[in-house]
C-alpha cells in the first residue's frame, strides 16, 4: 500500500503540472524519470501477489518482522527521496528536468536495495494454518501490509 | 562592378597546434587569368565526425569535389542557385582535400567555402602533402579541364577565414572590393540576410547625432548601449557595413532586463518565495523565462528578414564570435544618407521545466518597447 500509495502521490503532482504546462513541450521526459523508477518494482508487487492470491487463497503468510521492518524503511527511505526530488523544484536553483537527472544518481542504489529487499521479501514468506493465524498475526505482520 | 556574394555562412574560429589559426571559413577567388581556376585546401580531420562542405558564389556555377584520406572522391555542382554542399555523415580522421572550380572552364569570381562540423570544431591542415599532390591529379583527370587547372599548391594553406590575418605568402584569401573597405576583416553575419527578427525598428537618423562615418556611427550606438549596461558587443559584416549584436540576456515579460546577476544566463531560476502559496504556485504552475539579443545592422542595402527560426543557443553566441571593435578602415567609410540603422529583435521564451528555449516569432513586445524597457533610446536620446 506504501509503494501504491506514494506512487499515485507522485503521478497525481506530476498530471496537474502537466495539466498546468509546467514541463511545457518536456512533459514527456519528466515522465520518463518516474515511470522507469518505480513502475517495475509496482509491477513486480501486482505480479507476486496475484500469483500467491492464485494459488493459495485461503492461507495466511508471514515474514519475518525485523525483515519487514528493514524492507519497510528502505521503501519509505526509496518514496521519500522520489517525492523530495519533486516537491523541492520550486526551491532548487537547478531546473527541474536537471534535477529529475541528477537524481538518478542517489536515487538508483535505492532503487536497486529496494526492489531487492522487495524480491527476498516475498520469497521468504512462511506459511501458516488457518488455526494458527490469530496467534502469529500478533508476532508476524502479513506481506499485503 | 561584380556583386560580392552575401556571405551566408557560418563562421567559426578554428585552431590546430600544429598550423596558424585557421578558419572554417572564407572567401576565395577564380581569376580569369586561369593562373587559379581552380582551388585546392587540405583539410586535416582530427576526430571522426559528420562533415558538410559548402561553396556559394554568385559569379559563377561552382563544382565542389571532397577527396579523402583514402582517395575517395566526391563532386557535387549546382546550375541553379550557385551552391554545391557535399555532407559526409561520417567523415574519418585524416586528410582530406578540397578543391572547387567553377562548371563553366571560362567563368572566374569569387565564392565563399565553409566546413561546418556537426559535432564541434574541424581543426584545419596547413599544408599539402605528396598525397595532396596525387589527389590534384586525379582531379584534374576528372574535370576534364586540365587546360584550365593551374593550382596554386604552394599557397593551398587551409581556409583561411576574416577576422585572422592572411598567411605570409598572401595565401588564397582574397581581398573584399574597394566598395567595402574594411568588410574582410570583419565574420559576415549570420546569416544574411539576417532571420527574420521578432521585432524591428529603424532607428531614427536624429538620434545618432548626425554622424559622419560608420565610426561615428558606432560610437554614438557603443556609448548608448554601454549605459544601457551593453559592454560586450559582437561586430559583423554585412554589405556595406556592420552589424554590432549585444549578449543574450534575460529580461522580465515587459521587455526590462532582470536586475540580478542571471541577466545574462540562459536558465529560469527559481523564484525564492517562502509562502505555502507562493510555494504551490511555482510546484504546479509554469515559470516562463524570456530572453533577447538586439542586433543593430547599419547598411544601405535594404534587407527583409530570412525565413526560418533562431536557434537560441547559437544567438548566444553571435557576441562571442564577433569582432570586439570595428576595424579601422570600415571606421572611416562615410555614413551616407543611403545608410541606416535598423535595430533587430530575436526575442526567446522557456519555461522553467523545459529544457529548451524556443525563438519567438513574432515577438510579444513591439521594438521600440524592447529598447525604451531596455534603456537604449534613452540613451540614445540624451
Amino acid at each position: 500500500m506504501i509503494w501504491f500509495g506514494g506512487f499515485f502521490l507522485i503521478a497525481f503532482i506530476m498530471v496537474l503540472q502537466q495539466a498546468m504546462n509546467y514541463y511545457g513541450r518536456d512533459a514527456e521526459m519528466a515522465w520518463a524519470w518516474l515511470l522507469p523508477n518505480m513502475v517495475p518494482t509496482l509491477s513486480l508487487m501486482v505480479g507476486v501477489l496475484v500469483a500467491a492470491q492464485r494459488s493459495r487463497p485461503h492461507k495466511r503468510e508471514t515474514v519475518d518482522r525485523s525483515f519487514y521492518r528493514l524492507t519497510l524503511t528502505i521503501s519509505l527511505i526509496y518514496l521519500f527521496l522520489m517525492l523530495f526530488t519533486l516537491l523541492v523544484q520550486p526551491l532548487s536553483p537547478v531546473e527541474p528536468l536537471a534535477l529529475m537527472e541528477g537524481s538518478r544518481l542517489y536515487l538508483t542504489p535505492f532503487q536497486g536495495l529496494a526492489t531487492g529487499m522487495l524480491g527476498a521479501f516475498f520469497i521468504s514468506r512462511d506459511e501458516d494454518d488457518d488455526e494458527e493465524d490469530d496467534k502469529s498475526n500478533e508476532s508476524k505482520p502479513t506481506p499485503q501490509k | 562592378m561584380r556583386n560580392l556574394f552575401a556571405g551566408v555562412l557560418v563562421c567559426a574560429l578554428l585552431h590546430t597546434p600544429s598550423a596558424e589559426a585557421h578558419l572554417s571559413y572564407g572567401t576565395y577567388r577564380i581569376d580569369e587569368s586561369g593562373t587559379r581556376a581552380v582551388r585546392l585546401f587540405a583539410l586535416a580531420i582530427s576526430q571522426r565526425q559528420p562533415l558538410v562542405v559548402s561553396v556559394i558564389s554568385d559569379d559563377f556555377m561552382p563544382r565542389l569535389y571532397l577527396v579523402s584520406p583514402d582517395k575517395r572522391v566526391w563532386s557535387e555542382a549546382n546550375a541553379t542557385n550557385g551552391r554545391a554542399s557535399i555532407t559526409i555523415d561520417d567523415a574519418v580522421p585524416g586528410e582530406w582535400y578540397v578543391a572547387v572550380r567553377p562548371v563553366d572552364v571560362q567563368s572566374a569570381g569569387e565564392f565563399a567555402l565553409t566546413v561546418e562540423p556537426a559535432g564541434g570544431p574541424v581543426p584545419l591542415g596547413p599544408a599539402l602533402s605528396s598525397d595532396a599532390k596525387a589527389a590534384l591529379t586525379a582531379l584534374r583527370r576528372r574535370s576534364g579541364a586540365e587546360e584550365r587547372i593551374g593550382l596554386d599548391v604552394g599557397n593551398s594553406r587551409g581556409l583561411q577565414g576574416p577576422g585572422v590575418d592572411a598567411p605570409p605568402d598572401g595565401g588564397d584569401h582574397v581581398a573584399a572590393p574597394s566598395a567595402e573597405p574594411g568588410a574582410k576583416a570583419l565574420s559576415p553575419l549570420l546569416p544574411w540576410p539576417p532571420p527574420e527578427p521578432s521585432a524591428r525598428m529603424v532607428v531614427p537618423r536624429m538620434l545618432l547625432a548626425n554622424p559622419a562615418t560608420l565610426g561615428d556611427v558606432d560610437d554614438r550606438l557603443r556609448a548608448a548601449l554601454r549605459v544601457a549596461g551593453y559592454d560586450d558587443l559582437g561586430y559583423f559584416a554585412v554589405p556595406n557595413g556592420f552589424a554590432a549584436v549585444t549578449r543574450l540576456e534575460r529580461i522580465e515579460p515587459t521587455g526590462e532586463p532582470v536586475a540580478d546577476a542571471s541577466r545574462w544566463q540562459m536558465t529560469v531560476p527559481a523564484d525564492p518565495s517562502f509562502s505555502l502559496f507562493d510555494y504551490l504556485r511555482a510546484l504546479l504552475t509554469a515559470q516562463t523565462g524570456h530572453f533577447r539579443v538586439i542586433a543593430f545592422v547599419v547598411t544601405p542595402t535594404p534587407f527583409t528578414g530570412s525565413p526560418g527560426e533562431v536557434d537560441a543557443v547559437s544567438a548566444r553566441r553571435w557576441a562571442s564570435t564577433g569582432r570586439n571593435a570595428l576595424p579601422p578602415p570600415m571606421r572611416s567609410q562615410v555614413f551616407t544618407a543611403d545608410y541606416s540603422v535598423t535595430a533587430l529583435v530575436y526575442e526567446f521564451s522557456k519555461i522553467r521545466g523545459e529544457r529548451s528555449v524556443h525563438y519567438d516569432l513574432p515577438g510579444d513586445l513591439s521594438a521600440t518597447t524592447h529598447l525604451e524597457a531596455s534603456g537604449i533610446l534613452a540613451a540614445l536620446q540624451n
